[in-house]
C-alpha cells in the first residue's frame, strides 16, 4: 500500500478506523482527563455566570419558574442586565440546540464574544500543549505514566505551537478571505435576485459543503503534520507541514476517508444527542440524568476526536513501516518520552538484539536516523522530493 | 351614478388612455361636468350647523353619490362602452369618499417601470377653503441618499448598505403631467409649473416626497376638484415593503396620493423612516396591466373578463370606502381560495396568493385569517368588505408583514414548523390591520400607536384565543434551519406584547410625541410594544368585558373616520365610567417606566426589648427582627427592662414594597403565610415605599406585589416577589450546568482546528 497511489480498500480503512477506535478506547483515562479539562476550562466563566444568576434571582420566587424551565419573562430580564458572559445564556444553550448553534456559528463565520473567545483560546492552547502527549499515547498504544505523558507534551509543545501559528494564519485566511468570498460575495451574487428560499438554501448548503471540505482538507494537512512532527520528532513545523503535504499527495484519499468515517461517527453522535439531550425543562433526577447524558455526549465527542487521531496515527505508522493496513503495529518509545528523567534507563533495550529489533520496527528510532535523509528506502517510496527540517 | 362613472372611466381610461394618454386627458377634461368646478360654497359658510371635521355626516352618502369619483359624463352613451365592460354595483357609502382615484397602470417588468395615469377626484370636507392641494410622492423616498427617509434610516442599526445597490435598485416617481380638469368644456389647467416640493418637517431641500400644488382658485368646503396626473415610476429593489425581487412585484404607495386636509390645514408630512401613512377614504377604480400569465392581487375585487392585448392583460379592481390601494404581480403566485363564515358576521371570501414553495402552508394562512375575522369581528365589529387577499411575499422581497385595504402581506419560511407562530402571528397582525388602520383610519404619521399598538395588543389576544401557546424557536445556518424549543412556550404578556423590545427603549420617547419625530431606531418599540403593554394592562385593570366594550365602542364610533388619541382616551373613560386620565398621563404623556418590587420580607418570632409595663403587650419595643432572644432576669417590680424577649407563638412579618420606577399604578400586595393563608393589601402606589407588618401565629413565607400581573407594563417581574425559601441557587445551578455543556461543545467545535 505504501508504495502505491492506489486508494486502500474500504475494509482496510475500516480496519484502520477500528484500530483507531481500539486505541482511543484503551486511552480511556486520557479521554476522561480531556473531558475534565473541558470542565475546568469552562469553570471560571461558569462561576461568573452562576454568580450573576444568583444575584439576579436573589430571593425572588421567579427562581421557581427558572428551575422548572425557561421562559422569556425571567430570561429577558436577566439578559437585560447581564454582562458579556450572561448574555450568552440564550435558549440556544439548551440541549442539541447548543450543537447546532456552535456549528452554525462556525460555518457562518460568526465568532464568539470576546469573553467566550478567551475560553476557547485557553482550550486550544491546552490542547496544543497536550497534543504531543496524546499522539505519543495513541502511537504507543499503551498506558503512559503522567510523567511520561507530560514529558512528551513538553517535548513537542513549542514545535506544535509553531505549527499552530501556521495553522492560525491559514485559518485566519480561510475565515477572513475565503469565507467572505464564498458566503458574502459569491452567495450574495448567486442569490441577489433570487426570490425562492429553497433554492437559496440549497446554494448555501453547497457552499457549506465546499467550505467544510476546504477546512477539512486544510485540517488534514495539519493533523498529519502533527503526527509526523511527533512521530518523526521533527523540529521544523514548516518542514512537518510540507512533509504532510507530500504524504497527503499519495495518501490524501485514505486520510480523508478516515476523517469522513470520524465525521460519520460524529453525525451519529449528534443524532443520538438530539434524541436524548436535555430540553431545558428537566428538574430533580431528570436534570441529573440530562446533565449526565450531556456529559456523556461531551466524552463521546472527545473520544471520536481521539479515534480519528488514532486512526491517522495508525495509518501513518503502517505506511511508514510498509505494513498492510490490517497488520498490528508495534511502536517503540519516542525519543521525547525516553528523554524524560528516569525513563531512559527503563526503556533502554536490554540487549543488542533488542536494539536491532527496535531498528527494524521503527526506522526513525535507529540512532535518530531519518529515512528520508538518504532519499531511499521505504520513506522514499511514498514521499517524493526533499524535505526540510 | 357611481356605476355610470365607472363604466365611462373604463371605456375612456382603460382603452383609449393607454393608447394616447395625453390626448385622452384632454378628452376627459372636456367631459367634466360643471358640478366638478373648483370651488363650492360650504353650508357652514352660509351659517348652517357645523359638524365634526372628519366625520361623515348623514348627508355624506348622498354627497358621495352625487359626487362620485372622477369626471362624470352624464351624456356619455352606454352604447360606447365595450361589450365586455363589467358592471360594478353601486354600494351604499360607508365613508366620506372624498378622495377617489381612477387609475390606469401599466407595469413593464423588463424596465422595472410603471406608467400611470390617474384622475383624482377630491372633495374638501373641512370647514375651510384651500388654495392648494398636496400630493404624496412616496417613491421619491428612495431616489437617493439625500431623502429624509434614507437620512433617518441611517440612524438605525444595522444601517442599510446602499453600496450594494445597483443603478436599477433606486426608485423614483416623476410627474409627467398634472392638470386641473375644468368644468364643462373648459380646458384643463396645467398645474405642473405651480407645483413644488416641500419639506415641512425638516426643511430638507432634497426631499421630494411631498408636493404642494397651487390651485388657481380656492376649493371651498364641499368643493370638488379633478386632478389628472401622469407619472413614471421606477420600481426599486424593495424599500419599506414596496418594490421588486426577481419577477415578484409588490407595489404600494406607488401613485400620487392626495394628503389629508383637516380644519387646521393640511396634515401632510414627508415620508419618514419611522412612520407610515394617512389618507382619506374613497373609491378606487384601478386598471392594472401586467404581462400575460402573471397573477395579480390587489385591493378591491377583480372584475371579470380581463382585457388582453399585446402579451399583456389588464385587470380592473374596484373598491369603495378604502384609503389606499396596493397590488402584487408575479407569474409564480399560486392561488388558494377559502371562505369565512360565521353565525353573526358577514361572510368573507379569502384569497391567498402563495409562493409555490409555501403551497403546503395555505391552510395555515387561511386559518389565521379566519381567526382574525372571527375574533376581531366578535370583539370589535364586523369586517365590512366581502373579500380579503393575503399575499405570501417572495423570499428577499422585503414586502412581508404589511397592511393595505383588503390586501395584506404575511410572511413565512420554507421550513416553518407547526408550533412556531409564523405565518400565524404575522397573518393575524396584518389581517387585524383591516380593523385598526383600514376601518379606523388614524393618522399614522402622528399617532402610529393607534393602529400598530392597538393591533399588536389585539393580535396577542387573538393568538391566545385561537391557538395553544406557540414555542420559541431560533434559526441556524444562515437563518434557514429552524430549531424549536418545545419546552419554551411563548406568553402573551411577555412575548406577544414585545416586552423584550420595549424594555431597553422604554424611556426613548414620550408616546404623545408625533410618531414621525420618534427616534427612528427606537420608535417602533414604543409604537408597537408599549401600546400593547399598556392596553393589556388596561384590560386587566378594567376586566376584559369592560375593555371589550371600550374597544368596540371606539371601533363603532370611529369606523371610516380619523380618530385622535384623545378620542380613544375619551371613549375609554366614558365607557368604563371612570376618569382614566391618570392612566393615560402615565402611559401616553410620559416616558416613565413602571417597576414595583418587594424590597424585603422579614419574618420571625416576635421579640421585645426595652422597658415593659406589667401588663402584657405594652412593650416599648424598638426591635422585632432578631432571631435569638435573651431575657434579662425578671424583676418583681414593673416596669421591667428586657432585651429581645421572645413572645411565644407569635411571629412578626414585615413586608416592604418599593416603587422603583417613576410611573404610578395601584397594585396589590399579597403576603403568604406558612399555613397557606394569603393577606392581600391594596396600595395606591403613589409613595416611594410602603411597609406592612403582621403579627400572628404563623410566619410569612413569601410576598408578591401585583401577583396577578395586572401591571403588564412592569419592566421587572423578578423583583415583584420575595420568598424566604428562595430557589435562586438551584435555578442558577441548573442553568449554569446547561450553559457549561454549551461551552464545552463550543470548545470542542473549535477544537477541531487544534
Amino acid at each position: 500500500m505504501a508504495s502505491s497511489r492506489s486508494f486502500p480498500s474500504i475494509p482496510s480503512l475500516v480496519a484502520v478506523s477500528r484500530e483507531g477506535a481500539r486505541r482511543a478506547t484503551r486511552a480511556a483515562r486520557l479521554v476522561l482527563a480531556l473531558w475534565l479539562l473541558t470542565l475546568l476550562t469552562a469553570l471560571p466563566l461558569a462561576l461568573v455566570l452562576r454568580g450573576a444568576l444568583v444575584d439576579h434571582f436573589g430571593s425572588s420566587a421567579i427562581a421557581d419558574e427558572a428551575v422548572r424551565g425557561l421562559n422569556h419573562t425571567w430570561w429577558d430580564e436577566f439578559e437585560a442586565g447581564a454582562d458579556a458572559v450572561g448574555k450568552t445564556l440564550t435558549p440556544s444553550v439548551i440541549g442539541f440546540a447548543a450543537v447546532l448553534d456552535n456549528v452554525s456559528h462556525v460555518l457562518d463565520g460568526e465568532g464568539p464574544s470576546s469573553v467566550i473567545a478567551g475560553a476557547i483560546v485557553v482550550w486550544m492552547l491546552v490542547w496544543t500543549f497536550l497534543t504531543g502527549g496524546i499522539i505519543e499515547r495513541l502511537a504507543r498504544d499503551r498506558r503512559m505514566r503522567s510523567t511520561e505523558f507530560f514529558a512528551a507534551c513538553g517535548g513537542y509543545v513549542f514545535r506544535l505551537v509553531r505549527l499552530g501559528i501556521i495553522a492560525g494564519v491559514a485559518y485566519w485566511l480561510v475565515f477572513r478571505v475565503i469565507h467572505p468570498a464564498l458566503f458574502d460575495t459569491l452567495y450574495g451574487a448567486l442569490t441577489r435576485d433570487l426570490a425562492v428560499e429553497r433554492t437559496a438554501f440549497f446554494i448555501r448548503v453547497a457552499l457549506y459543503i465546499i467550505f467544510a471540505l476546504l477546512v477539512l482538507l486544510l485540517e488534514m494537512t495539519f493533523d498529519v503534520a502533527r503526527v509526523r512532527l511527533v512521530i518523526e520528532e521533527r523540529r521544523s513545523a514548516i518542514g512537518a507541514w510540507l512533509a504532510s503535504l507530500r504524504f497527503l499527495r499519495r495518501h490524501g484519499l485514505a486520510i480523508l476517508a478516515l476523517d469522513l468515517l470520524g465525521a460519520a461517527a460524529l453525525f451519529v453522535l449528534f443524532l443520538l444527542y438530539a434524541l436524548l439531550g436535555t430540553r431545558g425543562a428537566a428538574t430533580g433526577l431528570w436534570l441529573v440524568g440530562a446533565v449526565l447524558v450531556s456529559q456523556a455526549y461531551v466524552i463521546a465527542r472527545i473520544w471520536i476526536k481521539l479515534q480519528v487521531m488514532a486512526a491517522v496515527v495508525t495509518y501513518y505508522q503502517q505506511a511508514l513501516l510498509g505494513l498492510d493496513p490490517e497488520a498490528a503495529v508495534v511502536w517503540p518509545e519516542s525519543p521525547s518520552a525516553e528523554d524524560a528523567p528516569g525513563l531512559r534507563a527503563r526503556h533502554q533495550p536490554t540487549s543488542e538484539g533488542a536494539r536491532e529489533r527496535t531498528r527494524e520496527q521503527h526506522p526513525c528510532a535507529a540512532g535518530r536516523e531519518r529515512p528520508r535523509r538518504n532519499g531511499q528506502g521505504r520513506m522514499g517510496s511514498w514521499e517524493s522530493g526533499s524535505s526540510s527540517r | 351614478m357611481v356605476r355610470r362613472w365607472t363604466l365611462v372611466m373604463t371605456a375612456l381610461c382603460g382603452v383609449t388612455l393607454l393608447a394616447d394618454p395625453a390626448g385622452l386627458l384632454h378628452s376627459l377634461a372636456a367631459t367634466v361636468t360643471p358640478a366638478a368646478s373648483a370651488t363650492r360654497s360650504h353650508p357652514a359658510a352660509a351659517g348652517s350647523q357645523s359638524r365634526p371635521a372628519r366625520a361623515p355626516t348623514s348627508s355624506a352618502p348622498q354627497a358621495s353619490s352625487s359626487q362620485a369619483p372622477g369626471p362624470r359624463t352624464p351624456s356619455a352613451p352606454a352604447t360606447t362602452l365595450p361589450a365586455s365592460t363589467p358592471a360594478v354595483p353601486a354600494a351604499a357609502a360607508l365613508s366620506p369618499r372624498n378622495a377617489n382615484y381612477s387609475i390606469d397602470a401599466d407595469l413593464d417588468p423588463s424596465r422595472h417601470q410603471l406608467r400611470g395615469r390617474e384622475v383624482i377626484t377630491w372633495r374638501n370636507i373641512t370647514r375651510a377653503p384651500t388654495r392648494e392641494v398636496r400630493l404624496h410622492l412616496y417613491y421619491n423616498a428612495w431616489r437617493n441618499t439625500r431623502s429624509t427617509w434614507l437620512r433617518e434610516r441611517a440612524l438605525v442599526r444595522p444601517p442599510l448598505d446602499v453600496s450594494r445597490l445597483g443603478p436599477d435598485d433606486w426608485s423614483g416617481i416623476d410627474i409627467v403631467a398634472l392638470r386641473l380638469l375644468g368644468a364643462g368644456s373648459a380646458p384643463p389647467i396645467d398645474l405642473l409649473p405651480a407645483a413644488r416640493f416641500i419639506a415641512p418637517d425638516d426643511g430638507n431641500p432634497d426631499d421630494r416626497t411631498l408636493m404642494a400644488v397651487a390651485l388657481p382658485t380656492d376649493v371651498g368646503p364641499e368643493g370638488t376638484i379633478n386632478l389628472a396626473v401622469e407619472w413614471l415610476l421606477r420600481v426599486p429593489r424593495t424599500f419599506a415593503r414596496t418594490g421588486r425581487i426577481g419577477d415578484f412585484y409588490f407595489l404600494a404607495q406607488w401613485f400620487p396620493k392626495v394628503a389629508v386636509l383637516e380644519d387646521a390645514g393640511w396634515v401632510s408630512h414627508q415620508f419618514h423612516a419611522s412612520t407610515e401613512f394617512y389618507s382619506d377614504y374613497g373609491t378606487y377604480d384601478v386598471r392594472l396591466t401586467v404581462p400575460t400569465g402573471w397573477v395579480v392581487g390587489a385591493t378591491g375585487l377583480p372584475q371579470p373578463a380581463p382585457a388582453a392585448r399585446d402579451n399583456a392583460v389588464t385587470t380592473r379592481f374596484v373598491q369603495d370606502d378604502v384609503h389606499d390601494f396596493a397590488f402584487v404581480a408575479s407569474p409564480h403566485l399560486i392561488e388558494h381560495n377559502a371562505r369565512f363564515e360565521h353565525a353573526t358576521l358577514p361572510a368573507v371570501d379569502i384569497r391567498v396568493l402563495l409562493q409555490p414553495e409555501h403551497a403546503g402552508q395555505a391552510e395555515r394562512h387561511v386559518a389565521a385569517t379566519r381567526a382574525t375575522l372571527k375574533y376581531y369581528g366578535e370583539w370589535f365589529g364586523a369586517y365590512p368588505y366581502s373579500h380579503i387577499t393575503v399575499v405570501d411575499p417572495a423570499w428577499q422581497s422585503g414586502a412581508g408583514g404589511m397592511e393595505y385595504p383588503t390586501l395584506v402581506t404575511a410572511g413565512t419560511e420554507w421550513l416553518a414548523p407547526a408550533r412556531v407562530a409564523d405565518p400565524e402571528g404575522v397573518t393575524i397582525h396584518e389581517v387585524g390591520h383591516q380593523f385598526w388602520y383600514g376601518l379606523v383610519g388614524n393618522n399614522e404619521f402622528d399617532h402610529a400607536w393607534m393602529d400598530e399598538g392597538l393591533n399588536t395588543y389585539a393580535t396577542g389576544r387573538a393568538l391566545e384565543a385561537a391557538y395553544p401557546p406557540f414555542h420559541d424557536s431560533v434559526r441556524f445556518f444562515g437563518d434557514f434551519v429552524p430549531w424549536v424549543f418545545r419546552h419554551v412556550l411563548l406568553s402573551r404578556e411577555t412575548d406577544a406584547n414585545r416586552m423584550r423590545r420595549y424594555r431597553p427603549d422604554a424611556r426613548s420617547d414620550v408616546p404623545a410625541t408625533p410618531s414621525w419625530q420618534y427616534h427612528p431606531a427606537t420608535g417602533r418599540n414604543l409604537t408597537y410594544a408599549k401600546t400593547a403593554l399598556w392596553l393589556h394592562t388596561l384590560e386587566r385593570y378594567l376586566g376584559w368585558p369592560m375593555m371589550q366594550r371600550v374597544m368596540s365602542t371606539f371601533f363603532a364610533r370611529y369606523r371610516f373616520k380619523h380618530p385622535t388619541p384623545d378620542d380613544f382616551f375619551r371613549v375609554a373613560s366614558e365607557v368604563s365610567g371612570q376618569d382614566l386620565t391618570w392612566f393615560f398621563d402615565q402611559v401616553h404623556r410620559s416616558s416613565n417606566v413602571f417597576d414595583y418590587g418587594i424590597a424585603s420580607l422579614v419574618s420571625g418570632p416576635s421579640t421585645v426589648s426595652g422597658s415593659i409595663d406589667a401588663a402584657p403587650g405594652q412593650a416599648n419595643a424598638n426591635a422585632a427582627t432578631a432571631q435569638a432572644a435573651t431575657t434579662q432576669a425578671a424583676t418583681p417590680q414593673a416596669p421591667r427592662v428586657v432585651s429581645q424577649q421572645r413572645e411565644d407563638g407569635v411571629y412578626v412579618s414585615t413586608v416592604t414594597v418599593r416603587r422603583y420606577g417613576e410611573a404610578l399604578f395601584p397594585v396589590d400586595v399579597v403576603t403568604t403565610l406558612e399555613d397557606g393563608r394569603k393577606i392581600r393589601e391594596r396600595w395606591n402606589g403613589l409613595e416611594r415605599w410602603i411597609s406592612y407588618t403582621y403579627r400572628g401565629p404563623h410566619r410569612a413565607v413569601s410576598a408578591d406585589v401585583d401577583p396577578d400581573r395586572v401591571l403588564v407594563l412592569d419592566v421587572n417581574r423578578t423583583n415583584n416577589s420575595f420568598t424566604l425559601a428562595p430557589a435562586g441557587q438551584r435555578a442558577a445551578n441548573k442553568w449554569t450546568l446547561t450553559w457549561v455543556i454549551w461551552l464545552q461543545d463550543l470548545m470542542l467545535t473549535y477544537g477541531f482546528f487544534a
